[in-house]
């Protein structure tokens, strides 16, 4: 089977800004794919590009084997969207909009919808105007579950919900996601690493990596070690290094690319003779705040 | 078809408060309509039984806009945060459900009232199914369609008032822009106008549905209404060809010969105002048309030449005259700049004025004796006579006026009796009154199918005719034969001696100014 989602040189402009720079992505069936960036890295842009709520201004997208310009009536029965700034039809009761939606999806699940209402604890009564933020986007995420889709997307969607609330909608995502592709955008990293098995790091609508999150949290480390002498910072580091830091005798930075062989040799090269190297792994959310950091510091000339 | 039944169920139980306001307002317009029958247009209303009438007129297309504008908005089509678009509609299926959503609650119960009108008007609505649905598909054309299109370039109700006031504002400038050049509405602008109207709002509608081009439908929309305005004002040039529609016969074979009446110079010597445009008031006299024919004057236009070269023309000026043997005097108005005015007053000039006359074969006459209480008059409808005015008919007819209707009674053989103030009346002739709608189409454009309208008998020289149960009315409906022009030449012509008597009043010449139909 092809990817569940693929792009290829994805661009799209908005007046004279370009939102995306030739994004080239890719989601294997049956992955987690967590997409992470700063604000305004082109996150949602690429989102809406693959739901078909924006057309690409050139390029193309691939969702379940469909252009994505030609995603429309049908082809949703496959796919849940749910994202953080969705406008629901807020005069709606909860179990009017769940009864309202059940007839578009052939496949629609009552012991699912049932089991979703009860583990989110939704108030069927409720309208959905009435309802805090977080009981929102469980009624969102209920309604976009219930009918087994083979692809969810999720656009920031645990954005300014607490801990208690986030942990319950990433469990029942995962229940479904036994038998789905998940594409998640999110600054929740935190949460993230825990479950996505795909990370795409998305910067200025250009996509800096794309890797399994093995892979990548094997690629990433944080590197301490101790010179004999006070460090003057050269002027010509290995381009992997990241946010090098200088303190004394000591140094610091991040190696983006690890292997503890060439990494030691780079350390040989450039500072000569080191002791008590120390190579840590790093969360997502460190190696997120270090690609961030070093783009800024990059793009403001520091 | 489960798809749009489940949509537009969806649709009722939301928004029927708004059904419940629309269908009120029908109800409120309706109940006017039948009370309002046989009253005419009556100044002595008071301000507030006015205000309530002009209210409910109002009204009723707003709770329709008020109704697409909300349904319309039940599945957002501006922006890109809607939920709906990235769930398995279809939007042919949207599209679908919406229009089942207007038909059922607006033109179903428009249908249901126009059949309620008839049955109330003593018609039986069987034979006028075809006009029903089409008074229905002309509103459908206007205003639902145009309705439907902005209701789906707007966001929220806010965008929709801002729509609505544009679109207020538009035809107020329209109008304004109408009355500015004069336009004479001719059916080739009409038709077109719709078109441009029909074909911008269901690109705007396919554009929102189809695609979510909001910008784009907006364009279109703001474009077609540009061009509807341009084809306003080029109306005149473009679309009114009087010059090839009256053909001037050739000299000796004219069937009409028209002449300045003589000495029928305004007596008036008060000064206009200044920058105010300047009504000169000419006499005519036309001879009658030939046996078995009346005509119409339906065009006229003033031309002058000053003795140093300067030329004025007023260009074609719809006219309403009909010509009947012995009554074919009028006094036609033409405007005229001030400084116009001020130059040529006093000069001699040479006034040309040219006729434009429609020939109509008199058919189908039938001699009916008005009745006490409503009459059937055949082919046209029911009438009664106004008591109150016993010179006045009042008509309804089913959904569309007669095309062309001329109604004549001689005062001679009236039934009423003869109070004193007729009895000095020196000759008693032949009164008439008579309708010129020129439509074919099966029903007029409107809610209301019942059409009303009043004819009142006027003679030649004296006052009206007075109709009485029993008093005979001779009903015919002449049709268009042939356009010819009349034209005659003054020298020595001054405009002042021709410049509109001040406080003339309604009746010049024994003919009332509102006797125009249209």
């Amino acid at each position: 089977m092809s990817s569940a989602i693929q792009t290829e040189n994805l661009t799209k402009k908005f007046r004279r800004v370009e939102a995306l720079q030739g994004l080239n992505l890719e989601v294997p069936p049956g992955a987690i794919y967590a997409l992470v960036g700063p604000n305004g890295a082109g996150k949602t842009t690429a989102i809406k590009i693959l739901m078909n709520i924006f057309e690409p201004t050139s390029g193309r997208a691939e969702v379940l084997e469909t252009d994505s310009r030609q995603l429309r009536g049908r082809a949703f029965a496959a796919i849940g969207y749910v994202s953080e700034n969705q406008e629901m039809p807020l005069w709606m009761r909860v179990g009017a909009l769940l009864e309202y939606l059940r007839p578009f999806y052939p496949r629609w699940d009552r012991d699912l919808e049932n089991e979703l209402v009860k583990q989110f604890d939704l108030p069927l009564d409720r309208k959905l105007q009435h309802l805090s933020r977080g009981m929102r986007m469980k009624a969102a995420l209920a309604s976009a579950l219930a009918y087994h889709p083979r692809l969810i997307v999720l656009d920031e969607p645990f954005t300014g919900l607490d801990p208690l609330v986030r942990d319950e909608l990433i469990e029942s995502m995962l229940e479904c996601a036994a038998e789905a592709t998940v594409l998640i955008s999110s600054h929740d990293l935190g949460e993230i690493e825990s479950f996505a098995s795909h990370v795409g790091y998305l910067e200025q609508g250009c996509l800096r990596f794309s890797q399994e999150m093995t892979a990548l949290s094997e690629r990433f480390r944080e590197v301490e070690l101790t010179l004999e002498l006070p460090a003057i910072l050269p002027e010509e580091m290995p381009e992997t290094w990241m946010q090098t830091n200088v303190s004394g005798s000591a140094v610091r930075f991040v190696a983006s690319s690890f292997d503890a062989e060439r990494t030691n040799a780079e350390i040989s090269r450039v500072f000569g003779k080191a002791r008590d190297v120390t190579f840590t792994p790093m969360s997502l959310r460190s190696i997120f705040l270090a690609m961030a950091k070093t783009g800024r510091a990059t793009r403001t000339g520091g | 078809m489960k798809q749009i039944i489940h949509i537009f169920r969806k649709d009722t139980r939301h928004h029927w408060l708004e059904i419940v306001l629309c269908l009120a307002a029908l109800l409120a317009y309706t109940w006017h309509e039948v009370h309002s029958w046989g009253q005419g247009f009556n100044p002595m209303h008071s301000s507030s039984t006015r205000f309530w009438l002009v209210t409910i007129t109002v009204l009723l297309p707003l709770s329709w806009w008020f109704l697409v504008l909300r349904v319309v908005q039940s599945e957002p089509l501006v922006g890109d945060r809607q939920f709906w678009t990235t769930r398995p509609y279809e939007w042919k299926k949207l599209l679908a459900a919406k229009a089942l959503f207007v038909l059922v609650y607006i033109n179903v119960p428009l249908l249901l009232a126009g059949v309620f009108l008839l049955i109330k008007a003593g018609f039986s609505p069987a034979p006028h199914w075809l006009g029903l649905l089409w008074m229905q598909l002309l509103l459908i054309q206007i205003p639902l369609l145009p309705m439907v299109a902005l209701a789906s370039v707007t966001r929220n109700i806010a965008q929709g008032l801002l729509a609505l006031l544009g679109v207020v504002l538009y035809v107020a400038g329209t109008a304004a822009l109408s009355s500015v050049v004069e336009s004479i509405s001719t059916d080739a602008s009409d038709w077109l106008q719709g078109a441009v109207l029909v074909i911008v709002s269901v690109l705007a509608i396919w554009l929102q549905y189809a695609r979510r081009r909001t910008a784009l439908a907006r364009v279109l929309l703001a474009a077609g209404a540009v061009v509807i305005f341009i084809i306003v004002a080029v109306e005149p040039y473009f679309f009114v060809h009087t010059d090839r529609d009256y053909p001037l016969p050739p000299a000796g074979q004219q069937p009409f010969r028209a002449a300045l009446v003589p000495g029928n110079r305004s007596s008036s010597k008060d000064a206009p105002d200044t920058d105010e445009p300047v009504n000169i008031v000419i006499p005519i006299q036309t001879s009658g048309p030939p046996d078995g024919s009346v005509a119409q004057a339906r065009a006229v236009m003033l031309t002058i030449e000053a003795p140093d070269g300067f030329r004025w023309n007023s260009g074609w000026q719809t006219a309403y005259r009909l010509l009947l043997p012995g009554q074919n005097s009028w006094r036609q108005d033409f405007e005229i700049k001030n400084k116009i005015f001020e130059r040529l007053k006093s000069v001699a000039v040479k006034a040309r004025v040219s006729v434009g006359i429609s020939v109509l074969r008199d058919q189908d006459a039938r001699q009916i004796a008005a009745g006490s209480g409503e009459f059937v008059v055949p082919d046209v409808g029911r009438c009664r006579i106004d008591p109150k005015d016993l010179g006045l008919i009042q008509c309804h007819s089913p959904l569309v006026k007669p095309s062309t209707l001329l109604v004549r009674t001689d005062s001679s053989a009236s039934t009423c009796p003869v109070p004193g103030a007729l009895e000095d009346k020196e000759s008693p002739g032949s009164a008439y009154d008579w309708e010129w709608n020129g439509d074919s189409r099966p029903a007029e454009y409107g809610i209301d199918p019942v059409e009303s309208f009043e004819l009142y008998f006027l003679e030649g020289g004296g006052p009206g005719a007075r109709l009485c149960p029993g008093t005979p009315l001779i009903v015919s409906f002449p049709k268009p034969v042939e356009n010819t022009r009349a034209e005659f030449e003054v020298n020595g012509f001054k405009l002042d001696d021709y410049l509109q008597e001040k406080f003339s009043g309604d009746v010049v010449f024994g003919v009332r100014k509102h006797s125009s139909h249209d």
